[in-house]
């Protein structure tokens, strides 16, 4: 970093690196200069001028040796005009005075100034008790107006769903123009008219057809941008604001909650806090309206035993007499069938505190290793797969350095619907740090429009391990896999499978890659120059690859490609997972998987498994369990009697609809934990009433692998219970001596006993806890080629599915403003493609699959290619597994025309 | 019109046209310059001219030019600031208009000097015929070689494009001209970077008004001390002024620097027309505070203009006589300024905005004593705080007409003057 | 001796011909002086629409923490209040409530006033949450605001 020089603001002496804005330099002194447009995301503007301040800098005579004033000290030249703090770089030995006549005068004119147009109206203002302008004029205005003549106004306007606009408030700061335009990459805002008519609104005065993501409310200083859905609601005084972590996706942003009674009223951002400082994006922000649903549940559901069926409907029993029902059957089952009878899913969405009880129910107290919180796999894949492609453990890279990389390859996801932050955190990179992007996506998702000036590599469904492996051989032959940073070697793994690697992927030219992709060889190549070059680098995927039928070929590619280009090298990870959910990444260090224990220890390790066994007193199976693919078609036989499914709607979350269906009814004791009465729940023996993550703390781990806290910013709703009480209830029931009081005395026994944990306690996560890495790497990295599997042949449209911005599973359709904003699930079809299939508006399609058929409406889309049928996986009326696949990757369907869609109320 | 330099053949019927304009001398510096002279010494002949820039900020234009990096990979570009909106201002119409060629001649010299291989003019949104007429010369140029891959013959490439603004008078502050040029709403930008380092397309930018390039080709042709035979010390040459209002010959007048403006308004526009009286002169267009009629004596040049509290500025001298009122005057340059306000800042957006409103109480009778030290107050409040010189430009105009003309803001105060009754009457307002 | 008596009984007597203190309440009641701060009411303005916003002001203001507000917006067709904002409850618990006065205070909109009703009595608890329908005004009494 440059050197550091020595400011003094308002006779405070600070040393900032060179090149520090005034502002921030007296933040350090801990002298406050009051700013509007200015925004610790974007570049410096200097427009409202409130944070005009006086600076001197010492004068220098011909030889540039400081003159010495009669006190001695270096004689100050003072700008004989104030300056704005915002833009002024401080330099050596410069002066500033925020409390001088000059600059006292200049901060009172322009407060006045403000207040020109501004319209006084705060008792009716939402931004009213946390306005800055009002603060501001508090703190350095007048107390009494000069201004007596008429002030301009404007009509308000709501700018969609979301945004309420109020311009007479404006002070035209250009925060939200340039947030939307900068950061989330919309543009959707701009300036009408000039000087005093200035109005901001959207370009064709239509509703904003945007990302909806209301940053541009939350950057505004003042009231005139406000949120339709919090409006009249509270004075932020009613409210307490507790800050904890999103659960919407595995980006853990921290989301501050507004409390006012029982009710949560808003979410907001918090300036410079948590990974995304600030930012939310439409699902946090205005997400959390299943927390206070009527439907919640109250109270345990248990069914009397025998098939479901009428006379024989869930009854509801107090949490005791659920608790002794469901150890009593679980007890008989495992007595009777054995403990491999019993099999535990789900657990995505639970704290690191809660998996870590799941599995250690399932594991020391039931003994059966059949545990998986991957419900949604298609493919079966060791409990390691994803930490191995992602660097086996080694540090990581984080979302803030991601934003500094040169190039980024995002491969299958459309992050837009899947890591709405990871996106902003990109197109911010993109647009202020020289980020340049490659995406590979068979759409032209939002990523990879031109003007983000990135590169599509638009490959052809179905073809996602030809380009990978493509990629890795043209990165192979510009080198072997790179040194650390460091200079250090790639791990011996590495050295050692090189050669068998450059042989496999001999076959695969950029011609041939080409072929099979229908990306220009040329492009391939380029890719791969960029990443391998590129002054730093970054390869990120999702749950498209993680749900793909070809997932364990492609995980082992994508490490390929990393060794190949030196995302990985042996001291540093560049590669992320983004999965699904915000415990996707702590179900799988907690042991949550078949094979593994928590810290992705082995089960097949007898001496790395002795510390748990000796710890929780138990014998612990060497073999491991099945896995969630396996559990399912176990239980649709019958071989798994025993169910037990938390926080997981797995009707649609598995597969494949008619086995689910099927296992479900075959189960003898299906034990579903959820905040709902889901379609799951309704087909289970025992419910246990669930709490929302606005009820809970403990530790939730992003997908840079930060361990983050989550706060309880509610007292649970009556009668519903912890998934942690609950498991521990049902364990203590079934003979264990648990005796956790919280969440927190989890965490204490995972620092002692999980690898990679060590030494970590609830204090040190605050307020921004660390990533965990370990040395050496939990798992052994390896080059070895992808597996070739041929992906499901067939005929028919490919099958491309995606997340939506506006819905990300089932909780997402308990809130109704996210389904108005998705609107209608659509089958989008290429125009070609609608022209062969004879398509026509309003028309309904029936598309089949292996698993079965569904039939949608259908809409045309020039972002599908041809030979595809693009279908959102996350609206309410699509249920993607009744074709085969919960993420549709991967899967081939027939479509044909089934007559006019019958219109659902949404 | 005649003068001794620009002005000198601007009357020669069809200078507009090549033929005519090569006649009278056009392009001979370029082919005695281009490849002959070195960029650096074509900016060192610049520097010792002591040509200052015409738009109004008086920078000497050499010494702009010496600050383009040298060496680097970037393009450069030239561009000419035509936008020419200061009220009262009119020289560069009329160069344009009546010697497009001495401009295009100009901006290759000015090329070659920075090594730039583009030019724009950007002219003001109301100038469509002179774009025509700019077009038409440019046109000729290229067919005449003189323009494009290798003008005349040098191997040096110069492309020239005009531009039409829409209609801002910001639009004529050179960052502020950028964005518009770029394609971007016409706000300015934050200075530094200067447009000289990054400027359009974040490439080194050089923006010179139209006038002082027309300067260009004659003081590379003959000469710094040639140059210097016009002018003061500090304020060489020659300037154009374009004089407005009641005098008996309005129009464009040019006149060595240091010529006092009681010459240049008593002897050249012949002195008041209808026996009116002068109260007041603004003498470089409206952004500047204007002078009594008892500083009449004082030099048209830089220096002896800032001695008196006022500006040179673009030139154009706005004359008042002694029937107009001076609170309605200025409500009408506010008026301006407040429509004209790009509104990015804080002190110009809405303190124009309520200046014009005092300025209209005050007008109409309705205003109160203390609006007149509010508004003192209000110009010191915007003075030297506004993003861009708009802000100072409305700032100035104020406490020029306070210093010199309170007495007649006091006498409005809850009462409307004679002029303005007068006027009323004529134009049958109901009083 | 008798003089004493007589002298006491005389006082006695002449008590029996002046106007009495007492006040009969309750089937007389006290006229309260100008300033006296006793139960609030909500005042509208002449065109019948509520004079409250709900702007909260009062709440914060409240020392006693009585006040508990709750603003809507105003359907535009049937609006209750001008503007956009409305309280859509209101609420004053006069068991915490002071008679400080400076809810009134507070109010930007001229809206809450303490007035003379003092009887403030009851058996119930609950009857001392005083409701916006008990606190606001009559329509008959748009556009009154108390003498100060």
């Amino acid at each position: 970093m440059s050197a550091k020089v020595r400011v003094t603001i308002n006779g405070r002496t600070v040393e900032v690196p060179a090149g520090t804005l005034v502002t921030d330099a007296a933040r350090a002194a801990e002298v406050h200069i009051p700013v509007f447009c200015s925004h610790a995301k974007l570049p410096p503007l200097g427009a409202c001028r409130i944070c005009l301040v006086e600076i001197g800098l010492p004068r220098k005579d011909r030889d540039g040796k400081p003159v010495l004033g009669a006190d001695g000290g270096p004689e100050i030249a003072w700008n004989p005009k104030p300056q704005t703090g915002c833009t002024t770089p401080v330099s050596e030995g410069m002066v500033v005075a925020t409390d001088s006549p000059v600059a006292v005068k200049a901060r009172k004119g322009t407060m006045e100034f403000l207040l020109v147009n501004h319209p006084l109206d705060c008792p009716v203002c939402d931004e009213g008790g946390e306005c800055q302008l009002q603060d501001l004029a508090f703190a350095f205005g007048a107390d009494f107006s000069r201004m007596s003549d008429a002030k301009r106004t404007f009509v308000s306007e709501n700018l969609g769903p979301v945004v309420k606009k109020e311009a007479n408030r404006c002070i035209v700061c250009m925060r939200c123009v340039r947030y939307c335009d900068e950061i989330m990459g919309e543009d959707a805002l701009t300036p009408h008219r000039r000087g005093v008519r200035t109005e901001i609104s959207s370009f064709d005065r239509q509703p904003l057809d945007c990302e909806q993501c209301g940053n541009c409310v939350e950057v505004c200083p003042v009231g005139a941008l406000t949120a339709l859905p919090y409006r009249f609601k509270a004075r932020p005084w009613d409210l307490r604001q507790h800050i904890t972590i999103c659960p919407w996706c595995s980006n853990g942003c921290s989301v501050r909650l507004g409390v006012r009674g029982t009710e949560i009223l808003r979410a907001r951002g918090t300036e410079r806090r948590g990974v995304n400082q600030e930012y939310l994006c439409v699902r946090g922000r205005f997400g959390y309206g299943f927390v206070n649903d009527a439907a919640r549940l109250t109270g345990a559901l248990v069914r009397p035993p025998g098939a479901a069926g009428a006379g024989n409907a869930l009854e509801p029993a107090s949490f005791e007499e659920a608790v002794a029902h469901a150890a009593a059957r679980l007890r008989e089952i495992a007595a009777r069938d054995g403990a491999d009878a019993i099999a535990f899913l789900g657990g995505e969405k639970l704290g690191l505190e809660e998996q870590y009880l799941f599995q250690k129910l399932a594991r020391a107290v039931l003994g059966t290793n059949h545990v998986d919180s991957r419900t949604r796999l298609v493919a079966p894949l060791p409990g390691t797969a994803f930490l191995k492609a992602t660097g086996g453990g080694r540090p990581s890279i984080s979302l803030d350095e991601l934003g500094r990389t040169k190039e980024v390859l995002v491969l299958g996801d459309d992050l837009q619907g899947e890591s709405p932050f990871l996106q902003a955190v990109l197109l911010r990179g993109q647009h202020q740090q020289g980020v340049h992007l490659t995406v590979a996506h068979p759409r032209r998702v939002k990523l990879a429009r031109a003007r983000f000036g990135g590169v599509w590599l638009g490959l052809a469904p179905g073809s996602e391990l030809a380009l990978l492996n493509g990629l890795t051989r043209a990165a192979l032959d510009l080198g072997d896999p790179l040194p650390a940073p460091s200079g250090g070697p790639p791990p011996a793994e590495v050295a050692a499978g090189l050669p068998a690697l450059r042989t496999a992927l001999a076959a695969w030219t950029p011609e041939r890659a080409a072929q099979a992709t229908g990306v220009p060889a040329a492009a391939i190549v380029a890719a791969a120059r960029r990443l391998r070059e590129a002054p730093s680098r970054a390869i990120v995927f999702g749950r498209a690859y993680a749900e793909h039928a070809q997932a364990a070929a492609l995980l082992q590619a994508v490490e390929n490609l990393g060794w190949a280009t030196g995302a990985l090298t042996a001291g540093r990870s560049c590669v992320l997972y983004a999965g699904p959910h915000s415990g996707t990444q702590g179900a799988l260090d907690m042991g949550l998987a078949p094979d593994v224990l928590p810290g992705y220890v082995p089960l097949a390790d007898a001496a790395a498994r002795a510390p748990f066994e000796k710890q929780w007193n138990a014998k612990l199976g060497a073999a491991p369990g099945l896995t969630a693919p396996e559990i399912l078609a176990a239980a649709a036989a019958g071989r798994v009697k025993a169910l037990w499914i938390v926080g997981d709607e797995w009707v649609r979350s598995a597969p494949d609809r008619a086995l689910v269906e099927q296992a479900l009814a075959r189960a003898e004791l299906v034990i579903v934990s959820d905040l709902f009465l889901t379609e799951t729940a309704r087909r289970a023996h025992v419910v246990f009433p669930a709490v929302s993550f606005a009820e809970k703390e403990g530790v939730l781990v992003d997908c840079e692998r930060r361990l983050q806290r989550t706060a309880r910013a509610l007292a649970p709703r009556r009668g519903a219970k912890s998934d942690g009480e609950i498991f521990q209830a049902v364990a203590r029931a079934l003979g264990a001596a648990w005796s956790y009081r919280t969440n927190e005395d989890v965490f204490r026994e995972i620092a002692r006993l999980v690898p990679g944990y060590e030494g970590l306690s609830w204090a040190t996560l605050l307020p921004l806890g660390p990533q965990w890495a370990s040395e050496p790497a939990r798992v052994a990295a390896s080059l070895r080629p992808a597996a070739d599997e041929r992906p499901a042949a067939g005929e028919g449209l490919w099958l491309l599915s995606g997340g939506v911005l506006f819905q990300q599973g089932s909780l997402g359709h308990r809130i109704e403003l996210l389904t108005r904003l998705a609107g209608a699930a659509c089958a989008r079809f290429h125009p070609d493609e609608w022209k062969r299939l004879g398509l026509t508006a309003g028309d309904a399609v029936l598309l089949e699959g292996p698993g079965g058929s569904l039939t949608l409406p259908v809409a045309v889309d020039e972002s599908v290619p041809p030979g595809a049928v693009f279908v959102p996986y996350a609206h309410r009326d699509v249920e993607l597994n009744r074709l085969g696949s919960p993420g549709g990757a991967g899967l081939r369907v027939k479509a044909s025309k089934a007559g006019i869609a019958q219109r659902t109320g949404v | 019109m005649t003068g001794p330099l620009l002005f000198k053949d601007i009357d020669t019927p069809g200078l507009a046209g090549l033929d005519t304009y090569r006649r009278v001398g056009g392009y001979a510096t370029v082919l005695a310059v281009l490849g002959r002279q070195t960029p650096d010494q074509c900016i060192e002949i610049v520097k010792a001219s002591g040509l200052r820039g015409r738009g109004g900020a008086g920078f000497p234009t050499g010494l702009k030019w010496s600050f383009v990096p040298k060496g680097t990979e970037r393009p450069k570009y030239l561009v000419c600031n035509a936008d020419e909106s200061e009220p009262g201002t009119f020289k560069d119409r009329e160069l344009i208009e009546k010697n497009p060629h001495s401009l295009i001649e100009g901006m290759i010299l000015a090329g070659w000097a920075i090594q730039s291989n583009a030019g724009y003019v950007y002219l003001r949104g109301e100038f469509g015929w002179l774009q025509k007429i700019l077009d038409q010369a440019i046109a000729e140029a290229y067919a005449a070689g003189l323009l494009g891959r290798d003008v005349a013959g040098t191997g040096f490439r110069f492309d020239l494009h005009t531009h039409l603004g829409a209609g801002a008078y910001i639009c004529g502050e050179e960052t502020a001209l950028l964005s518009s040029l770029e394609g971007y709403r016409g706000q300015p930008r934050l200075k530094p970077p200067f447009p000289a380092v990054e400027g359009l397309y974040r490439c080194p930018t050089i923006v010179n008004n139209v006038e002082t390039l027309v300067n260009i080709p004659h003081i590379l042709g003959q000469g710094a001390a040639w140059y210097r035979q016009w002018g003061t010390e500090k304020s060489a040459g020659t300037k154009v002024f374009s004089v407005s209002g009641p005098v008996k010959r309005p129009g464009n007048y040019e006149l060595p620097l240091g010529v006092p403006l009681r010459v240049l308004l008593e002897e050249h526009c012949g002195g008041m027309r209808d026996g009116l009286k002068l109260k007041a002169v603004i003498p470089g267009g409206s952004s500047v505070p204007p002078l009594p009629a008892s500083l009449l004596d004082t030099p048209l040049d830089f220096e002896s203009m800032n001695a008196v509290g006022t500006f040179l500025g673009s030139g154009g001298v706005i004359v008042i006589d002694e029937q107009t009122c001076m609170v309605d005057s200025l409500w009408n340059l506010m008026r301006f300024y407040a429509h004209e306000s790009c509104g990015k800042c804080t002190p110009c957006r809405e303190g124009t905005y309520w200046m014009t409103g005092i300025l209209e109480r005050l007008e109409r009778g309705q205003g109160r004593a203390s609006d007149i030290d509010l508004l003192a107050d209000l110009a010191d409040n915007i003075l030297g705080r506004s993003f861009c010189p708009l802000g100072d430009a409305a700032a100035m105009p104020v406490q020029g007409f306070l210093k010199h003309f309170r007495a007649e803001f006091e006498h409005h105060v809850g009462q409307r003057c004679l002029a303005n009754r007068r006027r009323d009457s004529r134009m049958g307002v109901p009083a | 001796m008798i003089k004493e008596l007589a002298t006491g009984l005389g006082v006695t007597l002449g008590q029996f011909f002046k106007k009495p203190v007492t006040l009969q309440y309750p089937n007389e009641k006290l006229v309260m002086f100008p300033r006296f701060r006793g139960l609030h009411i909500l005042a509208r303005h002449e065109d019948g629409l509520e004079r409250c916003v709900g702007c909260e002001l009062c709440a914060v203001a409240c020392p006693a923490d009585a006040i508990f507000v709750k603003a809507a917006e105003n359907d535009p067709d049937r609006p209750s209040s001008h503007g956009e904002r409305y309280a859509e409850r209101y609420e004053i618990n006069m068991l915490r409530c002071i008679f400080c006065g400076m809810c009134e205070e507070a109010c930007p909109e001229d809206a809450i006033f303490l007035e003379k009703d003092y009887e403030l009595a009851d058996y119930r608890r609950e009857a001392f949450i005083y409701t916006k329908d008990e606190l606001l005004v009559g329509e008959e009494k748009a556009g009154y605001l108390p003498v100060r």
